[in-house]
């Protein structure tokens, strides 16, 4: 006899008695949830239909979206373009149409896409789904370290990295939820995949879909390890149980779903966007200047950024790389998809005509080493102004970023290594 | 009741039957990159198809026909839906950076499947209705 | 027995929690008397659904181990 169960023995006998006094129970033989978990728990099906609901929600959340964010774009450049042509100081008008209104550009395009999955998240929230996809997934998702309910956001990362770590606040699990968030960013956002594209398509013409496959496979591979790793060493010995209801299922509401939506947004652009608007000014700084000798921006070989580069160039030369690829991947840290444009402006050619030039730079094992620093090394910014938000200190991600950058140089010169030997 | 019983059997191996096909030509189509009229070359577009086919398979051998039958229709009018928004997205994407779209190519079968849901949708919501939730 | 030893459809009265977690699956209502059933296994056999005071509870077969049931005939 101990107190504890005494004490919640004594609480539910109370609550037994009230409930008895109020409610009239009827005998029910089967209710509408039961048919439903019927289908959705089914030993054979319910495993592929959690992955076709999943499908579902991705294709609403990135495809739907993308006029929107087009439109954002586009309006964008036309606000920057107008700046330029308007203003007379060239460095002003450089400030005002790249640095802010480029930088607010930058941000906006992210509200739709997060809207619509939030939309998606919460349709699936609101009828009583979502556990069961965790219920259906967990055994999976624990043999790498992970719970049922971190499959959604790791998938959604595949999309976009920024709404799938906002989407980890369904994981109640304290130390789950960090799990998640940490390991999402090694999930290949839709825009590494024009970088893979790249140097696949130059490199490895015949088997590019192959050596991209092999990247996202990377990806998840490590996600696991990762995973799994710190689970044991940095959040040793805290049991995560998954003790969760599973709650009949209702039709979902169209006011709670969009003010949900509305909600995640407003929260992206209250915490978020503070941290990236900094850090697209930061970045304009350091591609246009000193701005007499990169001529406005016109010569990024001579800019802060080069500098950079310059310096991590004796770092990335056990992999076969010289100091472009370092400026690139500086300014891939803005927005990773930027890798190609930066290389382009580095070579002095257009963004276009890269595709031509990088075979003087690279080999096709360097650029395999490239491809997985892209797919690796810190977190885009739109992706760290999130995971900061999400982690709630700078502390963690800090640890992030660190972790990182180990990561890929360790796993980029393997790569690059086994790929010299073949 | 039997009659009802024998009538969604018999159509959920139509249903089964459609989308076991669909799903084939769209898989095959992506792993060639040929494509033809209202099925575009969609590996995982394919996949779907198949996995909603396998939903009403599973109905028909299952003693709760009903309820897979039911969630299979639920799950052809979602994606009926979904690939209208996208259908509708990609045309107004084109229109917002003025590129070439055509109505005609950008047409899928799945959309024109969404009238075949309409009776397991009818069970749905029949079952919405009188049992608790 | 063990709640992770029975089959989906039975019947059993808790007895006793064991483990760190007993406080926890207290107050998701798993006292002692309480009667659980199995409602059915994950696609993957793990975790198990089992229905108690009258709502559906997803439980680890690692969680279900610490709790002590007696079959209800």
């Amino acid at each position: 006899m101990d107190l504890v169960s005494e004490l919640a023995l004594a609480r539910y006998e109370k609550i037994g008695e009230i409930v008895d006094k109020c409610v009239e129970r009827i005998e029910k033989p089967k209710t509408f949830s039961d048919l439903m978990d019927i289908v959705v728990t089914d030993k054979y099906v319910g495993v592929p239909i959690f992955l076709a609901l999943m499908w579902a929600v991705f294709q609403f959340s990135y495809s739907v979206s993308v006029p929107f964010s087009d439109a954002i774009n586009v309006f964008f450049s036309a606000c920057a373009e107008w700046a330029k042509a308007s203003i007379g100081n060239q460095q002003l008008a450089s400030l005002v149409g790249d640095g802010i209104f480029g930088g607010w550009g930058f941000i906006l395009v992210f509200l739709p896409p997060i809207a619509f999955v939030f939309v998606a998240l919460a349709i699936l929230e609101d009828s009583g789904y979502l556990p069961r996809a965790a219920f259906v997934m967990d055994r999976i998702m624990t043999k790498i370290g992970l719970q049922g309910k971190s499959f959604i956001p790791m998938l959604l990362g595949f999309g976009c990295n920024v709404p799938a770590i906002m989407a980890t606040r369904t994981i109640e699990e304290e130390v789950d939820r960090k799990i998640t968030i940490m390991v999402n960013p090694l999930m290949s956002c839709s825009a590494r995949l024009p970088v893979y594209m790249l140097f696949a398509g130059v490199f490895f013409e015949k088997i590019a879909g192959a050596v991209i496959t092999f990247m996202y496979l990377l990806g998840i591979a490590l996600a696991a390890v990762m995973a799994t790793l710190l689970r044991k060493f940095v959040f040793r010995g805290k049991a995560s149980p998954l003790l969760m209801e599973l709650p009949p299922y209702t039709v979902p509401a169209p006011k709670v779903v969009l003010v949900n939506a509305w909600n995640k947004v407003l929260i992206f652009l209250k915490k978020a966007s503070t941290v990236l608007f900094a850090g697209a000014l930061i970045m304009w700084f350091l591609t246009t200047h000193p701005w007499s000798a990169t001529n406005g921006g016109e010569i990024v070989g001579k800019s802060y950024a080069s500098l950079i580069g310059h310096a991590v160039a004796p770092l990335i030369k056990p992999m076969g790389l010289d100091w472009t690829a370092g400026v690139a991947l500086v300014g891939g840290v803005m927005a990773k998809e930027i890798v190609i444009g930066t290389l382009g402006m580095v070579y002095g050619v257009g963004e276009k005509s890269v595709a031509n030039v990088i075979p003087k730079h690279f080999t096709p094992a360097s650029a395999l080493a490239m491809m997985t620093i892209t797919l690796i090394y810190v977190p885009c910014l739109a992706t760290l102004g999130v995971l900061r938000s999400e982690l709630g200190s700078w502390k963690w991600t800090a640890f992030v970023v660190a972790y990182e950058l180990v990561l890929a140089y360790v796993v980029a010169l393997v790569v690059y290594n086994v790929f010299s030997l073949i | 009741m039997k009659d009802t019983r024998k009538f969604i059997k018999a159509y959920s191996m139509v249903l089964f039957a459609v989308t076991l096909t669909a799903g084939f030509v769209e898989f095959l189509e992506g792993l060639t990159g040929k494509s033809i009229l209202l099925f575009p070359a969609d590996v995982f577009g394919g996949v779907i198809l198949i996995v909603i086919s396998a939903v009403f398979l599973r109905g028909v051998m299952h003693e709760e026909c009903e309820a897979f039958f039911a969630f299979g229709s639920l799950m052809l009018a979602v994606f009926g839906v979904l690939y209208t928004l996208v259908f509708f997205a990609d045309g107004l994407d084109a229109f917002i950076t003025g590129s070439r779209w055509s109505a005609l190519n950008n047409l899928r079968i799945e959309i024109a499947l969404i009238p075949l849901a309409v009776p397991g949708l009818s069970v749905f919501q029949k079952y919405r209705k009188i049992l608790p939730p | 027995m063990r709640l992770h030893e029975l089959r989906p459809g039975t019947k059993a009265i808790v007895l006793d929690i064991e483990g760190s977690l007993k406080s926890k699956l207290l107050s998701m209502g798993l006292t002692r008397g309480a009667e659980v059933r199995v409602v059915r296994n994950a696609p993957l056999k793990d975790p198990m659904e089992v229905e108690i005071r009258g709502y559906k509870l997803s439980i680890r077969r690692a969680e279900a181990e610490k709790v002590v049931v007696k079959v209800k005939a």
